[in-house]
């Protein structure tokens, strides 16, 4: 059996019902939720306020117990602690403990994963220098912002080398240089055959690295299935040219229309906004000869 | 390695708190206020800080262990920052047990450091060698009160009404005895003493009696004799006891000054104590005479004290953690004070309980002097008299009040204050039932605790309390 082919995630019939003091039925946060994610996938959990997109991944980590349904987490219980260890999660919020330095709050989750004390300070090392924070590693959560807060959560979320990363609004507080990281961080993970199951708000994001995506609405499966299926615009061919002058438009044009099909656009295609940001920050950065780190400490959270 | 990193979490975020530093000013400072009042004997100013230490602490140790305990776990799943841990290979025992390690080190820490500033303090105050050591204390084997037949004395009309009350509550305790005009001597008998080890010259114990006035007569002293009876030769030595009195009934101390010749060879003594007073009747128990052995330090002893009253801190932080792990924080909080004073009424609740049984005191009555007692905290009613008949709760009520003191720990047992003041070395085996009390109700706690956690999910939208709430409602929808 292929990696592809093995199941990191699988729910069935998943539903939860939340209640009020006395027990009646309050929210139908989660109905009928079904979903499977492969190994070594990112795969993208969407949907508005409300939709039970958090309930999922709480049900995923065994933090939340499904009102019925079944769920299956790297083929165990999500309450199984040999599960858990295999896990990474990073928090819609940050919530750390903000009077503990960077490099406390990874010594201490690592302890809890029982790595050894020399493996703890290698990899809390590794971590800090690759979210960026090398600058502030001795420095108290309380006093970083809202996005180095989203940073050293990443990094707790990967203590253990997981082989299943729930990350949710990962990008969230973050500017867009630490967004692009964070992207690029995603699409590594990617690369060294990590599962990823990323919850955001931030429709670019995940269009840009999730091979799956699944959209809930009011706890109901809306759609779900690979990107690039359900964005392709089935009556419509895009052909991409480099470097073409006026004249060679022109023909492409009428070579097309002749076969009897309409041309309905020749343009030149543009980068995001994300993109051109990045490269005029990231140019100045170079220039200056500083560490990759941007966040304003005066946006505390 | 998972649980002493949470305990050591706990620990750093209790301190780090500014609750908790104004709560140890505050405590040192209150400690500290036994120093600037007037007394006249230095041995009276380390009475009175050792009393204020330790009260202080209890106190103050309580707030701290309710406080932190109540709001810990609730605050942490509230805030979510629980959800960062139990997502990492965390059983929810260690989750729990980490916790109360850590409270129980916070104050562990506190109550270790206000033993060791209260005896750096009492150093500092007086030379070393005037601090007095602590005695350890033995009790008699037996007690015996013979009767005599002797012609009436006193007219029984004339009685004073405390002395009927007494008696009313003599007939209920066992261990009390009256040494009146029929039962007028005392015999204590004494075994396995060592002499090697009983001070010479000074007082070798302590006799510990209440006077019971018995006529409507004014007097101002009671006389009294103690003989120390030599048991193979019968020699005696008799110590004379007068004691000034204004009211009806007196507790009182004396040191019983007896040669060390006349314990025997083979260790045996006998104590006598001669009711001579017509006007006096002489309240008497077997543990009424304690007989000193070899001395320790003060600082020692009053360790012992500071542990016993940790020991009631670690029972206090145990009920809070349980709760909280259920309930939310204001609510624990309640739940930890609740058994604080409950705790603190169980021998209360044991004499109502008696009185409610034996008719003299109804439902009313009873609840009233409970609270009335609970609010002075105080532990004993025996000042109950006359009969005002049973009602149709009084039963349910005695056994509720058994009920409740029978599964809930004296927490009085903890407080040893008086023990230290009093100069009396605290016995390893009550350290020991002590500990073994804290243990088994702690862990009683904590299991429970640690169920309730484990079977419900951190937002408490499942768990035991909504199987029990849908078992009740199918229960009902069913009729």
């Amino acid at each position: 059996m292929k990696n592809s082919d093995k199941l990191a995630i699988r729910t069935q019939n998943l539903q939860k019902k939340y209640r009020d003091f006395w027990g009646r039925d309050k929210v139908q946060a989660l109905q009928n939720l079904s979903i499977e994610v492969r190994s070594g996938e990112i795969f993208g959990l969407l949907g508005p306020n409300g939709s039970g997109k958090t309930t999922t991944i709480k049900i995923l980590l065994g933090l939340v117990f499904p009102t019925s349904g079944q769920v299956h987490v790297l083929g165990q219980s999500p309450r199984s602690v040999q599960a858990k260890a295999r896990i990474g999660y990073l928090p819609e919020e940050s919530y750390l403990y903000r009077f503990l330095n960077a490099e406390e709050t990874l010594d201490f989750y690592g302890r809890l994963f029982r790595i050894p004390r020399r493996e703890r300070r290698r990899r809390a090392a590794e971590l800090i220098d690759m979210v960026g924070l090398a600058h502030a590693r001795k420095q108290p959560l309380r006093e970083f912002s809202k996005g180095m807060s989203r940073r050293i959560g990443l990094a707790q979320a990967l203590i253990n080398d997981p082989e299943l990363i729930l990350l949710d609004e990962p990008t969230s507080g973050m500017d867009p240089v630490g967004t692009r990281e964070v992207k690029d961080l995603i699409l590594r993970l990617r690369d060294q055959n990590k599962t990823v199951l990323l919850c955001s708000h931030l429709l670019a994001d995940v269009e840009e690295v999730c091979n799956e995506i699944a959209i809930l609405k009011t706890g109901i499966l809306e759609v779900s299935g690979p990107v690039d299926e359900l964005l392709a615009v089935r009556d419509e061919i895009e052909i991409r040219l480099r470097r073409t002058e006026n004249q060679t438009n022109e023909s492409v044009r009428q070579a097309i229309e002749s076969t009897g099909h309409e041309v309905l656009e020749i343009k030149h295609p543009r980068v995001s906004l994300e993109e051109l940001f990045v490269s005029i920050v990231e140019k100045n950065t170079s220039e200056k000869s500083e560490p990759i780190s941007s966040e304003n400490p005066e946006s505390k959270s | 390695m998972k649980i002493l990193a949470l305990a050591q979490l706990t620990v750093l975020d209790a301190v780090r708190k500014k609750i908790f530093i104004v709560f140890l000013l505050l405590l040192a400072s209150l400690a500290s206020s036994a120093f600037f009042l007037p007394v006249v004997q230095a041995s009276d100013r380390i009475k009175l800080v050792d009393s204020i230490s330790l009260g202080w602490t209890t106190f103050f140790g309580m707030l701290i262990a309710i406080f932190l305990s109540a709001f810990g776990i609730p605050e942490e799943v509230g805030d979510r920052r629980a959800f960062t841990i139990l997502t990492k290979p965390v059983r929810s025992h260690e989750f729990v047990l980490g916790k109360w390690i850590g409270y129980i080190t916070v104050i562990g820490g506190i109550v270790l450091v206000t033993w060791l500033s209260t005896i750096l303090s009492i150093w500092l105050l007086h030379p070393h060698d005037s601090i007095p050591k602590a005695r350890q204390m033995v009790g008699a084997q037996s007690m015996d009160i013979p009767s005599l037949s002797l012609p009436d004395e006193e007219d029984s009309s004339d009685q004073a009404p405390q002395a009927q009350s007494i008696r009313q509550t003599l007939g209920k305790r066992p261990d009390l005895h009256l040494l009146d005009r029929n039962h007028p001597t005392a015999f204590w008998s004494f075994d396995n003493l060592d002499p090697s080890t009983i001070p010479e010259g000074e007082s070798i114990g302590r006799l510990k009696i209440a006077l019971l006035k018995t006529l409507r007569t004014h007097v101002e002293v009671v006389r009294t004799r103690l003989r120390y009876i030599h048991p193979t030769s019968g020699r005696q030595s008799t110590q004379e006891l007068e004691f000034h009195t204004f009211g009806g009934q007196h507790q009182q101390e004396i040191e019983l000054l007896c040669p060390r010749r006349f314990i025997s060879n083979d260790g045996r003594l006998t104590v006598a104590l001669d009711r001579l007073d017509p006007h006096f009747d002489l309240l008497v128990q077997t543990k009424s005479i304690g007989i000193y052995l070899s001395a320790e330090s003060h600082a020692w002893n009053l360790g012992k004290a500071f542990l016993g009253s940790f020991l009631m801190l670690v029972l206090i932080i145990s009920l809070t953690v349980f709760a909280s792990t259920t309930l939310s924080g204001p609510v624990s909080v309640l739940v930890g004070l609740t058994g604080f004073i409950i705790g603190h009424c169980v021998t209360l609740m044991q004499t109502l309980a008696r009185q409610v049984r034996h008719g003299e005191m109804t439902l009313e009555r009873a609840f009233r002097q409970l609270l009335e007692k609970a609010d002075q905290g105080h532990d004993h009613a025996h000042s109950s008299s006359g009969h005002e008949g049973h009602d149709h709760g009084t039963n349910y009520l005695a056994d509720l009040l058994d009920g409740i003191a029978t599964w809930i720990p004296d927490f009085t047992r903890f407080r040893l204050t008086d023990t230290v003041t009093n100069g009396v070395s605290i016995p390893a085996e009550l350290l020991w039932q002590l500990t073994g009390t804290c243990v088994a109700y702690s862990a009683a706690a904590l299991l429970l605790g640690i169920f309730f956690f484990a079977w419900s999910d951190v937002e408490r939208t499942e768990g035991p309390w909504w199987h029990i709430i849908r078992f009740l409602r199918t229960r009902r929808s069913s009729r």
